[in-house]
């Protein structure tokens, strides 16, 4: 083996480097491998569903379970009444909004923004 | 105003725009298939699947893509790394083909000039044909072919001289009066 010359490339193309280059060859034309590819991705996701659709529609789903097993919708909404007052234990609303602060920020980073 | 990758790769990202994916996917697919097309030894089949799965993996890590290099050298790196995948998984199920013969045969000497310059590539290290595709075909820098390919500059460097050292010497015994 001949030794070899890390500075070859410097200098302006030779004979064997102009040949190199003229081998490349014309590219390739689509012929319908993009649509293949496209068609081949993921199924998109639905843009109608967004994630706070699924807890609404959870505790929606738990009312009517609880209203056929026999509970009064007085009594139901009563509950609602003893949310508000737990939210307005300053305690519990700094967790409720450091965790929904939390839920955002992995949204942000699930979704490609931060690198 | 033609996008540019950066603005298709976002609009990607953002709102799942199939369109600005199917962009890019247009704009880099003649690289990327040509690339794999040499690395299979012309099988464009097998260059075509290797390559939708080099487009589906980038399209899953695009949020992945730093924009360190070009968004094509990327896309190469991909391939690359696919079509080793690929070949590694071949070897676990079947032997592989024995070495091409590097003796000198009387017929290569033979071919006319335009031939000699393909057989002579197919005598190089399979990484020294990588690095040559790549920067004298494709286009590529020294170190977006580094990038491409993982490999440090230096190495991209000597597998550029080795390769052309080796071909200038094969290109001479096969036709000496050159």
């Amino acid at each position: 083996m001949e030794p070899t010359n890390l500075n070859a490339s410097s200098a302006a193309p030779d004979e064997l480097e102009q040949r190199l280059l003229a081998s490349a060859g014309a590219a390739l034309a689509d012929d319908g491998f993009s649509r293949r590819v496209l068609a081949a991705l993921p199924a998109r996701r639905r843009a109608w569903v967004q994630g706070w659709m699924i807890p609404a529609l959870g505790a929606a789903v738990g009312f009517v379970l609880a209203l056929g097993r026999g509970a009064s919708p007085a009594s139901l909404l009563s509950v609602t009444d003893k949310i508000g007052s737990t939210l307005a234990d300053p305690t519990v609303l700094s967790a409720m909004v450091i965790t929904a602060g939390a839920f955002a920020l992995l949204q942000f980073l699930d979704d490609g923004l931060v690198e | 105003m033609t996008p540019s990758d950066s603005e298709l790769i976002a609009r990607t990202l953002l709102h799942d725009d199939r369109a600005a994916f199917g962009e890019l996917v247009q704009r880099h697919q003649s690289a990327v298939r040509r690339f794999l097309r040499h690395l299979t030894a012309g099988d464009a089949a097998e260059a075509d699947d290797l390559a939708q799965e080099t487009f589906l993996q980038a399209h899953r890590g695009l949020a992945r893509f730093r924009g360190h290099s070009s968004f094509s050298s990327w896309l190469l790196g991909i391939a690359h790394n696919h079509f080793r995948n690929a070949r590694r998984r071949r070897r676990e199920t079947a032997a592989e083909p024995g070495e091409a013969d590097a003796a000198v045969t009387d017929s290569t000497r033979a071919s006319d000039l335009r031939d000699d310059l393909s057989r002579a590539l197919e005598k190089l290290e399979p990484d020294e044909q990588t690095a040559l595709h790549l920067f004298y075909q494709q286009g590529l820098t020294q170190s977006e072919v580094a990038a491409a390919l993982g490999w440090p500059l230096g190495t991209v460097k000597t597998h550029l001289a080795r390769g052309k050292d080796k071909l200038r010497l094969l290109l001479r015994l096969w036709n000496p009066q050159t």
